[in-house]
């Protein structure tokens, strides 16, 4: 097991920079001057070698890059160009921010949707089956960016007017509150998510309760309910894990789109805001730890399926 | 084919995305009213007979924004499948072909591009690009390109297992004769199929894209740019949102039932041949 953790992280790791590299490369060399995109068509030729100079635009490509990378393995992410802070600081509160969603994300689809697919499975055909199948339809088909807004118009808005439409509150200031900014967001991002897993948990879960091992399990005369707790569960829920481990990179683009819907201020929006501005440190910094969170949670999603289902070793 | 042997999915899916072109190609040509006139005396208006989705902010028809949104929003869907499929299929085809150190390099590189989420990943090229319809599209394009690979380099591998690629290449054929002659044509059913579920990604990915301010720009408009604007206007009247999200639903719901449907009706087909 630990061969295993080791050689994963090693991979991740060299996954990591190559990711780097990807994103340094295609939003560091830009057509035209970096420095004229800044400052406009009018700033003094003093103005554009000096910011030239701050941003290491005269050094060999990858010196840049090197000095970049290195900087973060610090710490250091570099400056923001549109709002004069260093990046470092302005990352931690965004990302803590974004990863409460992700988690609770997570949570409610899994708690949601793992329940739904078993017994949907378990009862192939049945009415239950047909429902949840048909929900789970709309789920995958209504984009993020139209779910977040109909749940505004429902929940936000008079008559009801049940929660806030949008923003943020730390859960250290005032839980109730931080718990009812969260509601709308993670409903809309759980929506596509559960509705996802359900299928995948579902189709799974069919192959397992069709397979080899478990018809012997009955023939022997287990009762069909450790059947279906023992032999069943452990295995599905294996393939649950790797697929919402897949699935995370789908929630990563959609917390992006999200947050903007409910103006929270995480790391995605931050990405839209610097993308808007043209603040290039600032938009290689959030892409970067964006891809960096979904590489650290497929290891981890691998780690833990290989301890689950220890035969695949 | 007897229509009987056509799953209802397919059947209904098919349906939706027939419809859904042939309203892109009419809100093309032509809409109800001009999309962009704007008539700041009726804001607002409900829906009425002349105008069946009421009027944005700005007293547009919001049933003529929709139609010319309509043919953004598509071509979008199929241009950034059809560019992917462009970048995909031909790499595939040769990694496929090639096997060895250069097909896990190539794949190396795919686990790379791959451990980006594609959203993210499309940020990232129009960073570089600049945003605009077309931009969107081709980031969207390259960004979804690497599965294609991964899932068609699959197919080729199998397909090259066959004996009529073994007696090409007993007769002498070049490298791109098997490769395009040989394999690509067998394998069309399931490059068709994935692109098909891709246009319902794309269609949706590239509306978010125009949604964040990085695709469509104003004042022209695809659905995203619409439900955008919808959002904004929901304390004034929820029809400007109504319409756009509405429509967006159904045709994915229709590219997704399309795509999949075929995709288990061949599976099904195949389970028959085989016993």
């Amino acid at each position: 097991m630990l061969a295993k953790i080791i050689s994963r992280s090693v991979t991740g790791l060299f996954t990591l920079l190559m990711v780097s590299l990807v994103i340094f490369v295609s939003t560091q060399f830009l057509p035209g001057d970096a420095a004229v995109t800044l400052l406009g068509d009018n700033a003094t030729e003093e103005a554009l070698s000096h910011l030239r100079e701050e941003l290491g635009l005269n050094e060999p490509a990858v010196t840049q890059y090197l000095r970049w990378v290195g900087g973060i393995v610090q710490g250091d992410f570099g400056v923001s160009q549109t709002l004069g802070l260093p990046i470092g600081t302005i990352l931690g509160d965004r990302f803590i921010a974004s990863l409460q969603l992700t988690i609770l994300t997570i949570l409610v689809a899994a708690i949601v949707a793992i329940p739904l697919g078993v017994l949907s499975a378990i009862g192939q055909g049945s009415t239950i089956d047909r429902t949840v199948l048909s929900i789970s339809y709309l789920g995958i088909s209504i984009p993020d960016f139209v779910f977040g807004p109909l749940l505004i118009v429902a929940f936000a808005l008079p008559p009801l007017a049940l929660l806030p439409s949008s923003g943020y509150v730390p859960l250290s200031d005032d839980p109730l509150a931080w718990l009812r900014h969260m509601i709308l967001p993670v409903t809309a991002l759980t929506a596509v998510l559960t509705a996802h897993l359900v299928r995948q948990t579902r189709s799974g879960m069919l192959e397992v309760l069709k397979s080899d091992y478990v018809r012997t399990a009955r023939l022997k005369g287990l009762p069909e309910r450790q059947v279906l707790w023992r032999h069943c569960l452990r295995n599905g829920l294996a393939t649950t894990l790797t697929v919402l481990a897949l699935d995370l990179g789908f929630v990563m683009g959609s917390i992006v789109v999200i947050e903007e819907v409910f103006a929270y201020p995480g790391i995605g929006r931050l990405t839209v805001f610097a993308i808007g501005d043209r603040d290039i440190p600032l938009i290689q910094a959030t892409t970067l730890v964006i891809a960096a969170t979904f590489v650290v949670a497929n290891i981890l999603a691998d780690i833990a399926h290989s301890m689950l289902n220890p035969k695949l070793e | 084919m007897k229509r009987g042997d056509i799953d209802t999915s397919v059947w209904v899916g098919g349906s939706i995305t027939v419809f859904a072109v042939l309203f892109a190609i009419l809100g093309f040509f032509w809409q109800p009213f001009d999309p962009l006139m704007i008539d700041l005396t009726s804001r607002f208006a409900d829906p009425s007979l002349a105008h069946p989705l009421g009027k944005d902010g700005f007293g547009r028809d919001m049933l003529s924004r929709l139609m010319a949104g309509a043919w953004k929003s598509l071509t979008m869907g199929f241009g950034a499948t059809f560019l992917a499929l462009s970048i995909g299929v031909p790499v595939a085809l040769f990694a496929g072909y090639m096997r060895g150190w250069v097909d896990q390099l190539i794949m190396r590189v795919v686990d790379v591009f791959l451990s980006i989420p594609s959203l993210v990943f499309a940020l990232i090229i129009i960073v570089s690009l600049g945003t605009s319809h077309m931009n969107a599209l081709i980031a969207l394009g390259i960004a979804t390109s690497p599965r294609f690979v991964r899932i068609i380099r699959t197919i080729v591998m199998d397909t090259m297992a066959h004996d009529y690629v073994t007696a090409a290449r007993a007769r002498g054929e070049t490298a791109l004769f098997i490769q395009y002659r040989e394999v690509l044509p067998n394998i069309w059913p399931p490059i068709i199929i994935e692109g098909s579920i891709n246009v319902g990604f794309a269609l949706m990915a590239g509306a978010a894209l125009s949604y964040l301010g990085l695709g469509t720009q104003p004042p022209a408009a695809d659905w995203g740019v619409l439900v955008r604007d919808g959002q904004q206007a929901i304390n004034q009247s929820i029809w400007p949102l109504l319409g756009p999200a509405i429509t967006i639903s159904i045709a994915i719901v229709g590219f997704n039932l399309l795509g999949e449907g075929l995709r288990d009706q061949i599976a099904r087909t195949k389970v028959h041949e085989h016993g």
